[in-house]
């Protein structure tokens, strides 16, 4: 990734923030905060119950520790080969004092989250994205879903319109629509937004209606189609965002996900054959694709980080990075929603990241990232055997857990006919034949944005290799090469 | 008994959520005969804990809940990613997506707690959990109030739950109170007057128990009165009660210095201190139209981030289909770790610590309130033992200051800020009652006060602070 001059000043964005977010402002309850640690001054101005009542006197954790050479859903056997995190109550009893004691992480605490957890993240977010300005901070949420949720609710005003991929993830559109807000879709192709497409929509937007105030992308191993946005494209679309003035929302749940590009048998060498010093942090830096934010020179990339497919779903923590000034507006919205996330979850978290160091989480990443490109691979390859090309393809994705296969309506014999020249109905007979054969893939038309104009006769579905074991994989889709086979009549 | 449709109180955003449809296609998971490739769920064997163990004290907590950690035998949870004990919550299951409700065993034990406390009578009630009851009102506000509707506040109350409601843009209706907490008649005299053009308010927010910040509690008698009200007039009464179970004894004066007076006697059973217990709200709810809600941060600790939601099950559902675009669920540390201790504590267990609470709480109630006896100047100070949470307030009249009418141009309020800056001056903070006011206020008489907690200093502490602060009131008030 290039290196660049931290120096920028952000934009402001004050013009963009929905009236709600500008209402929100400091309680006056905790300007007394400052007395709280006053010597002299007794406080009973708060309602903190006291820690020596929280029923908890010590939790353990035991994980794997790096650098997880046996690969990282390899649980050690044996207590002493594990990474114990070892988490009491007060610092005084012993234990690691760079932890969170549990009497701090389980009291009220700040909204944007604990002190200690926030530098670690800050200190990875840095190393990874290199942002180009000096005004940037993060807090924590819990969760990418409640990130975006957050988002509109800073942003957007009933009225208001926001650029979605013509696919997106079903529940952040569910998201956006009771709040009265328009969605409107961008064109993509097997490599994500056309930046020319984001470009002529906003040059020919309607100019007696308000441009939209963000841009909501997945770019890296986009859900559902699998694209993955390269550098060039990033760079372009954050022009056009300087240019229209709006904000660019990465939803980034699947960013170490990376796999490199889908080399098919026998050129593809095995992970397992390639050197072990060809896994190095370099390495993994290098290979990442930028994300937006390492281009936002302006401030107006606001990008939503998740520990959900890296550490797991049931964490409940991300962070949002962005400029100062939007961070402080996300932290007043907290105040009077989430609080925090659980004080289990960052104890925990911060416990185990911290014994790994950063150093350790590169490693696990490398590793979480050799994971599904075993899967990706896999998956491509019995593809390629069983899907029939004249009607259907598939683009090898290269992050992410999700591919898509494309088939195309008008090849099917009665695609005039029975399906009277609409290709969703063609998809939703290939559903019904595929369950019926034994296999779920989930319909693209699911996945659709609202406004969405269809351009051909194609449809897809959409498939995870995150879920299943290898076997059951080649089961199912070998099942669905056979219903397509079946459906378009294809044995004949 | 049936609970009524309420389906016409829900806001607009609340109508128009949709499940997502990915949803749809979860019936087919789990079905033996299908390989589903359906969801973007990473595998379990990735999750990076093989096993947590936890440490916590054992019921009946002899030494009382403020004993050390390292003293005393803990109850151990073990949790592994496969299930141990039949009511764990395996971390396999936990640490996963699903479950916007709640992990079903920790559910389990929190509605028969809460069939249990509240003997709901109604058969469509059903729970769900929060992440405590700051989000849990905020959810309440966005399925429930669109721009231009009243709620119903009393008129002093959590600052932060005014601040939430205020961007909704709902316009706030104060309910006068006294040291009983809200007046029914009073409540029944707003609709009298009600201005027919306006929409009548959806809801009631009551902080029923302990309420914050004038430490009172609706009695019984109160409560039914205003169900009564709310059925006549057709809102939902939302019932914060996150001091529910910081309910204490009757106040005896100087028991706090008798070297007689025990703490532990006379030894209540169970089913004396449920009985003991003020009912809630729910317990009279036969229409279906309170909202409960339920936190931990007061009774296991505040950073667990963990409540629950008790209504009648299709407004629930309206809460789920929120959820599922936002919080998603609560932690899943946090929901195996409450659940393994729950479990382990059983119901009866968990009782036993409520008492425990209790008996903390009412010990600090009552060295609180003896020493405002001792410290406070009689004359132009009223206080009133709290019989719920951890709030105490101390009034004072501002009219019997010799300078009302002249320094202080008649305004309480100006007396209150001499007071308040006369406290921090001689080392006291309490808070002054006026950063309480609900919006659209209307004073009723020249009194005015501050509201202390017990809750959060040491005992020795919390003398020098009133001591001190009495000083302060002496001071300003010329005595």
């Amino acid at each position: 990734m290039t290196q660049s001059s931290p120096n920028s000043r952000v934009k402001s964005l004050h013009h963009l923030f929905s009236r709600q977010a500008l209402a929100r402002q400091k309680f006056k309850l905790k300007e007394t905060i400052k007395y709280l640690n006053d010597p002299d001054v007794v406080f009973l101005g708060g309602g903190l119950p006291m820690s020596n009542y929280f029923p908890w006197k010590k939790i353990i954790g035991y994980s794997p520790s790096a650098p997880f050479r046996e690969g990282i859903d390899n649980q050690p056997t044996d207590d002493s080969e594990a990474t114990i995190a070892e988490l009491v109550k007060y610092q005084t009893q012993g234990g690691c004092n760079t932890d969170i004691p549990l009497s701090t992480s389980l009291q009220y605490g700040s909204a944007q989250g604990q002190a200690a957890l926030i530098s670690f993240l800050k200190e990875h977010t840095e190393l990874i994205h290199n942002i180009p300005n000096n005004d940037w901070d993060i807090t924590l949420t819990t969760g990418n879903t409640q990130a975006w949720d957050a988002t509109l609710r800073t942003f957007c005003d009933p009225g208001d319109s926001v650029l979605v991929e013509e696919y997106t993830f079903a529940a952040s559109i569910e998201a956006v629509k009771p709040l009265e807000v328009n969605c409107f879709p961008v064109s993509i192709d097997d490599h994500g937004i056309v930046p020319e497409k984001l470009d002529e929509l906003l040059n020919n937007w309607d100019a007696s209606k308000k441009k939209p105030k963000l841009l909501y992308t997945i770019p890296t191993g986009q859900n559902p189609t699998g694209s993955t946005l390269s550098a060039e494209r990033r760079e372009a679309i954050y022009k056009i965002a300087c240019k229209h003035d709006f904000i660019i929302v990465e939803d980034e749940p699947y960013y170490f996900l990376q796999m490199g590009n889908y080399q098919p048998k026998p050129e593809r060498t095995e992970y397992s054959e390639s050197p072990v010093e060809d896994r190095t942090h370099e390495k993994l830096l290098q290979s990442l694709v930028p994300s937006f934010i390492h281009f936002d020179t302006e401030g107006r990339v606001i990008r939503l980080d998740s520990l959900s497919k890296v550490l797991a779903p049931g964490v409940r923590i991300g962070w949002i990075v962005a400029q100062k000034k939007v961070i402080e507006k996300y932290v007043y919205l907290n105040e009077v929603s989430i609080q925090s996330p659980s004080g289990f979850s960052q104890s925990m978290v911060h416990s185990l990241l911290t014994r790994w160091g950063q150093t350790g989480y590169l490693e696990w990443l490398i590793e979480l990232g050799h994971q599904y490109t075993i899967k990706r691979d896999f998956t491509m390859d019995v593809l390629t055997e069983v899907l029939p090309k004249s009607v259907a393809s598939v683009v090898a994705p290269t992050a992410g857990m999700f591919f898509s296969i494309v088939l195309d309506g008008s090849k099917h014999p009665d695609f005039k006919t029975k399906f009277e020249s609409d290709p969703l109905k063609v998809e939703e007979a290939l559903f019904e034949a595929s369950v019926k054969e034994g296999l779920l893939l989930v319909p693209g038309s699911w996945f659709q944005s609202p406004n969405f104009k269809a351009r051909d006769d194609t449809f897809f579905f959409r498939g995870t290799y995150a879920a299943v074991p290898l076997d059951k994989l080649k089961i199912g889709l070998t099942r669905f090469g056979d219903a397509v086979k079946k459906f378009y009549d294809l044995y004949k | 008994m049936t609970a009524k449709d309420l389906s016409h109180l829900l806001s607009i955003e609340a109508k128009t959520r949709r499940p997502s449809p990915l949803k749809t296609a979860f019936k087919y998971y789990g079905k033996p005969d299908i390989v589903f490739l359906g969801g973007g769920l990473p595998m379990s064997d990735y999750f990076p804990w093989d096993k947590v163990l936890a440490y916590s004290p054992e019921p009946p907590f002899a030494d009382g809940i403020a004993a050390k950690p390292t003293e005393g035998k803990a109850v151990i949870s073990e949790l592994h990613k496969h299930k141990i004990e039949e009511f764990d919550v395996p971390l396999a299951r936990s640490l996963q997506y699903g479950h916007t409700e709640g992990q079903p065993e920790l559910l389990k034990f929190v509605k028969e707690h809460t069939a249990l406390i509240h003997k709901i009578p109604n058969e469509e009630w059903d729970v769900v959990l929060s992440v405590g009851n700051t989000q849990a009102w905020d959810a309440t506000l966005r399925t429930f109030c669109d721009p231009g509707d009243s709620i119903l506040v009393e008129e002093y109350s959590f600052p932060s739950a005014l601040e939430t409601a205020s961007p909704f843009q709902v316009d706030y209706v104060p309910v006068p109170m006294d040291n009983g907490g809200i007046i029914p008649e009073k409540l029944e005299e707003l609709f009298e007057n009600w201005d027919a053009s306006n929409k009548k308010p959806k809801l009631l927010y009551t902080i029923a128990t302990g309420q914050n910040p004038t430490g009172s509690s609706l009695s019984a008698e109160r409560r039914e009165a205003i169900y009564k009200i709310a059925c006549k007039h057709d809102f939902l009464i939302v019932e914060d009660e996150p001091y529910y179970f910081l309910q204490m004894n009757d106040y005896k004066q100087g028991a706090s210095e008798d070297p007689k007076h025990s703490y532990d006697e006379p030894k209540q059973t169970h089913e004396e201190f449920l009985a003991a217990l003020v009912p809630s709200f729910s317990h009279l709810d036969t229409e279906g139209r309170v909202v409960r809600l339920d936190s931990f941060s007061k009774v296991l600790a505040p950073g667990v981030r963990l409540g629950w939601i008790v209504a009648q099950k299709k407004l629930l559902e309206r809460y789920v289909r929120l959820h599922e675009v936002s919080i998603q669920t609560p932690s899943g540390f946090t929901q195996s770790l409450v659940q393994g201790l729950l479990g382990r504590w059983g119901q009866s267990g968990y009782v036993d610590w409520l008492i425990a609470l209790r008996k903390e709480y009412t010990i600090k109630r009552d060295f609180t309130i003896d020493v405002l006896h001792k410290n406070m100047p009689k004359d132009v100070v009223e206080f009133f033992p709290p019989s719920a949470g951890m709030f105490f307030t101390v009034v004072l009249d501002a009219s019997k200051h010799p300078d009302f009418k002249t320094k202080f141009a008649s305004d309480p309020i100006k007396v209150e800020t001499a007071i308040y800056e006369a406290g921090l001056e001689k080392g006291c903070l309490m808070i002054p009652g006026s950063w309480f006011q609900s919006p659209n206020f209307k004073p009723h008489d020249n009194t005015f006060f501050f509201r202390g907690t017990y809750a959060a200093v040491p005992l020795d502490q919390l003398k020098v602070g009133l001591e001190r602060f009495g000083e302060a009131v002496k001071t300003v008030y010329g005595l």
